[in-house]
């Protein structure tokens, strides 16, 4: 990825300096032109000044043209809190004087907030035909989305009347996933009680049902079952293996997040358990997904817009639904979550956890069968440290 | 249930409230900070010291103490009413010292051309010291203002905090390696 500037800025070091200076000159140059005698001293004092500011801005000005952007390392997720580096790679093509000095900034934004001007990184000196790194470290502490750039490079040599800037106005997006909480190991009782052990009563495998796998035959498992070839392959004549089937549209258990904003509290304090609620579903989700369990995430991201995402224990589904997870806010409705939950509670039975952002539990909460998180529960099964 | 996780970890139970009160905020590096470090880093140079005397040395050789006094004292006066514009533009200084050299100069020819007449040579070399000294002491307000570059930058102060972190309140915080 070659760049090239966009735009160039030209600002004067210092506008009243250069006024001072000027006016000295002025009155060095009239104050010899009255007197002539020594000119040889004159020209010297008035020449020397004038062809050093106009070397080291001709310099200046004509370094800046030869900068490029060779390439800007960064990944494309990071993790909130999590911190990256970000590497910007400068390349200089100019052959008349080398690139002295060179400063490279860049801005960096969230949808709310914006460093402007990020930390100046000095590159001294850069040949032409070379190319040189500035590098910073970057940590968003916010999920969602970070824009890096426009990027800038400047010269200022000592002695020119300008300073020289090189805009690349390029913007690169890294998307902020959220920070995941460390459970504590008893978060598992979170599904004590609550799992549905249903029984198998078909031998053989019904239409909905999938292929996942094979294991060892167990006393009751049908004969129609065994997987012939494996069962040859085995050493033990007596080792049989069997098919497994599964049926696809069944999850284990289902979380359902609450986006709704809670009757109390402050907007800040509604955006903070939210914060809260999504680092503790992520953390949930991976904590099941260790357990090999198929978790069905739903929530509402809209007035009409909900979100189902059924996360298999697979980092690829994990990595989707963190993604997901990054881009939520307050959008839900009370009475749509409501029959979201109603409707869970029916398709799970009592494999349902509710993540609300209310302090209570709501009366109509009271009578389904759901584990209903709120945020005074969260920290009891969070460690302090957040997990990176 | 509640009444059970508050008896199990009251320390616990009590955070949210804290985070959501806690106002601390990592400080920004503002203008001030950096004028003083820039300062600090030029009253710890040599060489600075050394080229500025050479400047004062040198104008005082080549046209008089009187003509470098009265070019110092309109360089104070600039300096004593542009304070602010140099603490934070502090090439200010630089066009101010070629200013006074101009000036001193300026002077010279105006009041003593018989003196610069008779020593040619000697106001010369003493010019061409100044001027060296001019750049010397340009370069070296130049490298204090790289140094003393703020290490670090944070965002706009965020309401909220993400998570249990309380160590301030910033959405994105960045530092030159």
């Amino acid at each position: 990825m070659i760049a090239t500037p966009d735009r160039y800025e030209l600002n004067a070091t210092s506008r009243v300096g250069l006024i001072l200076a000027g006016a000295a000159f002025v009155l060095a140059a009239c104050a010899g032109a009255t007197n002539p005698s020594p000119r040889a001293v004159i020209v010297f004092a008035l020449a020397f000044p004038l062809l050093w500011v106009a070397f080291a801005t001709f310099i200046s000005l004509r370094t800046i043209r030869g900068l490029k952007i060779l390439n800007v390392d960064l990944p494309e997720r990071t993790r909130a809190l999590g911190g990256f580096r970000l590497r910007l790679t400068l390349a200089y093509d100019g052959s008349f004087f080398p690139a002295v000095g060179i400063l490279a900034n860049a801005r960096f934004s969230t949808d709310e907030v914006e460093i402007a001007g990020g930390p100046w990184d000095e590159i001294p000196l850069l040949d032409g035909g070379r190319a040189a790194h500035a590098e910073w470290e970057v940590l968003a502490k916010q999920r969602g989305r970070l824009y890096v750039g426009p990027f800038r490079a400047a010269i200022e040599l000592p002695g020119s009347a300008l300073r020289a800037t090189a805009v690349f106005d390029g913007v690169h997006t890294v998307t902020v996933l959220p920070a995941t909480f460390q459970l504590e190991p008893f978060a598992d009782a979170l599904l004590s009680g609550r799992h549905v052990a249903e029984g198998r009563y078909h031998k053989t495998p019904v239409a909905t049902e999938e292929y996942v796998g094979a294991r060892e035959y167990r006393p009751g498992d049908s004969p129609k079952l065994i997987h012939r070839v494996l069962s040859l392959r085995s050493r033990d004549p007596n080792e049989l293996y069997v098919r497994e089937f599964q049926d696809p549209s069944r999850d284990d258990l289902c979380i359902v997040l609450d986006t709704a904003a809670p009757l109390d509290g402050d907007s800040s304090a509604h955006q903070y358990r939210l914060e809260k609620a999504i680092c503790f579903v992520a953390a949930l989700c991976r904590t099941f997904a260790a357990r090999r369990l198929t978790v069905r995430f739903v929530c509402q991201r809209g007035s009409r817009d909900v979100l189902s995402l059924r996360v298999r224990p697979l980092d690829a589904e994990l990595d989707r639904l963190e993604v997901a997870l990054s881009q939520i806010g307050l959008g839900g409705d009370r009475k749509v979550i409501g029959r979201l939950l109603h409707a869970e509670v029916r398709r799970h039975g009592s494999a349902v956890i509710f993540v609300s952002l209310r302090s209570r539990e709501a009366v109509e909460q009271q009578r389904l069968r759901v584990v209903t998180l709120t945020p005074d529960h969260v920290p009891i099964f969070t460690h302090e440290v957040v997990a990176r | 249930m509640i009444d059970w996780f508050r008896r199990a970890d009251p320390a616990f139970y009590d955070k949210e409230r804290f985070v959501l009160q806690a106002e601390a905020q990592v400080p920004r590096y503002s203008e001030e900070a950096q004028a003083e470090s820039r300062l600090a880093v030029l009253r710890e140079d040599r060489v600075f010291q050394v080229a500025l005397a050479i400047v004062a040395l040198a104008l005082v050789l080549a046209a008089g103490f009187h003509a470098f006094a009265a070019a110092a004292a309109v360089a104070g006066l600039v300096a004593f009413l542009f304070e602010r514009e140099a603490r934070s533009r502090p090439q200010l200084a630089t066009w101010t010292i070629l200013a006074v050299v101009l000036l001193t100069f300026a002077y010279a020819f105006a009041f003593e051309p018989a003196t610069l007449a008779a020593r040619v040579p000697l106001e010369l070399a003493a010019e061409a010291l100044a001027y060296l000294g001019v750049c010397t002491v340009a370069g070296r307000i130049r490298r204090a203002e790289l140094l003393a570059r703020p290490e670090g930058l944070v965002s706009l102060p965020q309401s909220i905090v993400p998570l249990l972190d309380r160590s301030h309140h910033h959405a994105i915080i960045c530092w030159r390696e």
